[in-house]
């Protein structure tokens, strides 16, 4: 089911939403690491996984929200 | 055009959304039984709960015009004491056959414990057992893709069970596609924050198409609203489809669903 929507009017649609999500997201690792304890909570795995969501986002390819899906998600069998 | 609500818990949600839903055209909304916000002291309080929601809802409901379902089970978050989740099991099929219960959800996992998937499993059985629906929930942000892939080699693993009468729920980019090729139907749930939004629901639903989707929103305890349904029909019409795909998504592909279960009047139209 196609998008009846072309890319440019799909950018002109989303462009000021993805600038927006995107300084967000800046301005919350610049907010951390501001705080006290900042330089402590840097290397977390949980902002080392948004850096690399980060790098995910500038590779070629139409399935980026599943591949950084895939990585924020636990691995492994059941747990007891 | 009319809507269908398949997925909001109503317990936890006042009148004034009833009339919010209904100002908007939802004609019939589903309740399926699930965490009440705190743990249940005892396994009669889920008695309570499923005569809460099969009784009492379905006249708060009627007073705005819109049919109220439900389905019934131990849910996910309180099935890992096995004991507990058995007697509450054990008095399930008494609802199981009320005029409004269209079958056995959500159940599923949380943390994915194996005690979680002991529940899980026998209450596929009392499902097939009863010839119900099934209605499942997905675990939530980092479980998520871990939790589906269990419960998904356990169905196709079994060989007893139809695909076309089970729903996914909770379902997002990374879950949606290895359900869908598997025949089973799956749903999107459309949250404020934190996870689905309607503008990523509209994007699967371009990728995949709308054989066996079903959009719904996110009534219950927590940062939640029933009219992001609504806004993910509006996403969908600013996204340019037609009238026809937007029914189809947002009031047929619910009544194709639901309606195998034999109790849920409204029909898709023609």
């Amino acid at each position: 089911m196609k998008s009846p929507k072309s890319a440019p009017e799909l950018l002109d649609q989303f462009y000021l939403h993805m600038r927006s999500a995107l300084i967000e997201t800046a301005a919350s690792f610049d907010r951390i690491q501001r705080a006290g304890g900042g330089d402590s909570v840097w290397r977390d795995p949980r902002l080392e996984e948004l850096r690399e969501a980060a790098r995910i986002i500038q590779e070629d390819g139409s399935d980026r929200t599943r591949r950084i899906l895939e990585l924020l998600s636990v691995k492994g069998e059941a747990s007891s | 055009m009319k809507i269908i609500e398949p997925h909001v818990h109503m317990i936890a949600r006042t009148v004034q959304d009833y009339e919010r839903m209904a100002r908007m055209h939802t004609v019939a909304i589903c309740e399926p039984a699930f965490w009440a916000g705190y743990d249940r002291t005892s396994p009669r309080a889920f008695h309570d709960y499923f005569t809460h929601i099969s009784e009492f809802e379905p006249t708060r409901a009627a007073q705005y015009l819109i049919d109220h379902y439900c389905w019934i089970c131990i849910n996910p978050k309180e099935a890992e004491d096995v004991g507990f989740s058995r007697e509450v099991i054990s008095f399930m099929p008494e609802f199981l056959s009320k005029p409004t219960v269209l079958g056995v959800g959500e159940i599923g996992l949380n943390k994915n414990t194996r005690n979680e998937m002991i529940i899980f499993e026998e209450q596929v059985e009392l499902a097939l057992k009863y010839d119900q629906l099934i209605w499942i929930h997905t675990p939530h942000l980092q479980d998520k893709l871990k939790g589906t892939r269990m419960m998904l080699e356990y169905l196709e693993g079994h060989g007893g069970v139809d695909p076309n009468r089970v729903c996914f729920d909770h379902t997002e980019e990374h879950t949606l596609p290895i359900l869908h090729e598997k025949g089973f139907w799956t749903a999107m749930t459309v949250y404020p924050v934190t996870k689905n939004s309607p503008e990523r629901v509209i994007d699967l639903v371009e990728t995949f198409g709308l054989e066996r989707m079903i959009v719904d929103a996110s009534g219950d305890w927590g940062p939640s609203d029933p009219a992001t349904l609504h806004d993910t029909l509006f996403q969908m019409r600013l996204r340019g489809h037609s009238d026809r795909a937007v029914e189809t998504l947002f009031y047929n592909n619910p009544c194709v669903f639901l309606g195998q279960s034999g109790k849920f009047k409204p029909q898709p139209m023609l």
